[in-house]
This record gives C-alpha cells, structure tokens and sequence, in this order.
C-alpha cells in the first residue's frame, strides 16, 4: 500500500488509485448485476417466461383470460378468453377500460360477426350456433405506448374480469 | 426468456463455426473475409431480435451477450481446459530454423505465411534465421530471432 503510494510519486504519472478502486469495485457488483437481469430475464420478467405468465377471471367465473404481464413496446404478445356463454346462437365480449388506447390488435380468432365500439370499448359478437358453452378467443396483440394499460373484459351482462399490464419502453 | 435464449443460441452457434474455421480467419483478413463478416453481422440481426422494436428488448439482448462472454472469460481463468477448448493454445511451428510440418498442417499454416510473419515483423528471410515461429491464440505468427544470425 505504501509502496504503491511512493512508486506513484516517483513516476511522473497522474494515477488516481481512489477512482480505480472504485471502478474496480463497480465492475464487480456490475457483473453480479448483469447476471442477475440474464436470470430475471430468463424467467420472463422482460416478458415471455414464467415470471410473465397471468391469468385473472371474471368473480362470475364465465371469463377466464390468460395474458402476459409483461409486455414491450412495438412487440407481439398473446392473450387468450375463456368464455362460459350461455347456449345460445352468439355471444358477445368486451374488452375494454381504454386498454384499445394502447394496444393494437394484429390477430383475432376467431372472427367476429360483429365489431362495434360503445366509448371506447370495443365489443364483439361471435356465432355460437351448434357448439357448447365454452369458448375460446385467441388475441395477437402489439403494445404502442409503454406503460400501465388496465384492461377489462366481461362477456355479455356479466361481470368483468380486470387486470393490468405492464409495457417496457 | 425468448430472446435470452436467442442471443445464447447464436452466441453458441457463432462460437461453434468460428471454432471449426480455425484461428486462420483472423490471420488472412482480406476484403472479402470483411465483407463476408459484415453479411454475417445482418443474418445475426434478424435471429437476435426478430419482430421486437423495443429498447428493452434490445438491451436484455446486449445484456445477455456480454454476461455470456463475462461468465465464460471467469470460467477460462479458473479451469484451464474450458480455456484450451474455447480458444486453444498457442503452437510452435519452427523450432531452431526446422519446420514442424505436422503442426503447420494442423493448423493449416503454410511455410510462406511464417515467412510472411517473419519477413514483416522481423526483416527475417531464410527460415534458420529463426529461432522461434509460435502461433498465437489470437491468429498472429510470432517470430523470435535467432540471436547469433541476426544484423
């Protein structure tokens, strides 16, 4: 230590040790750091991954919705509705609580007889005839902006099923 | 978890080829070798990030590779046969002015490209004025003179 001091005096060479120390000391805790995000983001924290993966239902217990977390901007992630309609020929869904603000849908399956808008909702009819009461609807859907988007699903009459998404940047 | 796993495929996948081509490739750089590495920098793009316009994305990517790259240099200096696997060890291709053309034919060096490394390093011509021809890990000849041939 001392020696160090001396032999830095001598050379005519401006050495900050106090500042390579502290790099030093940020390059370890920074390399723990990186290795920690890998992991994190391995489990799906960045989206797509365990950590990601949510599921809510509606407190009827008719819409079950599988999403994502997660989520980045200008990236595709998936959201699938389980529906218990009553059997009839259609059944409705509407996603809303101004999460079509943020998000744009790529994919819909499957098609809807009818799109109508109420606000800002956006309300599907699907045609039911002949099948039971469970139904699928399978979403692509690409965030816009990042942030919190609050969503909102019900199925006819009944109650929604919310949740909330966050988007990365 | 998707693009973790996309970046250490193709970090993987890079390793692997670039391994198979020898050490050779960054020794001849020549143009086309240049080009041929800039086409392979835009098949790697498209692999790496896919449909995602995210900077997050982008980032978690970088992240991923240079983590890869830090955990393997950690791994190198602890065991050396990860080190020798990964980048190999350096070879001896002349030794006292005699060629050791098993080893040249190993690594796939010619006697002209030690004359090349010896004639613009060292202003060597003949190969007993060398004492020493070792291929580097890094793809470069080093050539170390015979003391009492050289002036």
């Amino acid at each position: 230590m001392k020696k160090e001091d001396s032999s830095g005096q001598a050379v005519p060479i401006q050495e900050n040790l106090r500042w390579i120390r502290l790099e030093w000391l940020i390059q370890r805790i920074g390399e723990y750091v990186l290795i920690a995000l890998v992991i994190l983001g391995a489990c799906g924290l960045f989206s797509k991954g365990v950590l990601s993966n949510g599921s809510a239902r509606s407190p009827d217990g008719t819409i079950q919705v599988e999403y994502e977390r997660f989520g980045r901007v200008e990236s595709n992630m998936d959201m699938r509705i389980r529906y218990n309609a009553p059997v009839t020929d259609r059944f409705t869904v509407t996603i809303g609580g101004g999460a079509l603000d943020n998000l744009q849908i790529q994919t819909l399956q499957p098609q809807p007889l009818e799109a109508v808008t109420i606000g800002s909702d956006l309300r599907l009819t699907f045609s039911a005839r002949n099948t039971g009461p469970d139904h699928a609807i399978w979403l692509g859907l690409q965030p816009r902006n990042a942030g919190r988007i609050h969503v909102t699903i019900h199925g006819d009459g009944h109650a929604p099923a919310r949740f909330t998404q966050w988007i990365y940047p | 978890m998707e693009t973790v796993l996309r970046a250490a495929a193709i970090y993987l996948v890079l390793m692997v080829v670039f391994k198979i081509a020898g050490s050779r490739t960054l020794l001849q750089m020549t143009s086309f070798d240049l080009i041929l590495l800039l086409i392979i920098s835009e098949a790697t793009q498209q692999a790496l990030l896919g449909d995602d316009f995210s900077v997050t994305g982008a980032a978690l990517t970088i992240i991923t590779l240079v983590t890869i790259d830090i955990v393997l240099g950690k791994l190198k200096s602890r065991f050396p046969v990860v080190e020798q696997v990964i980048d190999g060890g350096p070879v001896i291709l002349v030794e006292n002015g005699n060629l050791l053309t098993d080893r040249m034919k190993m690594t796939g060096i010619s006697p002209d490209d030690v004359l090349e490394a010896a004639r613009s390093g060292q202003g060597l011509e003949r190969f007993d004025q060398i004492k020493y021809a070792v291929l580097e890990v890094n793809g470069h000849i080093s050539i170390i003179p015979r003391a009492d041939k050289e002036s």
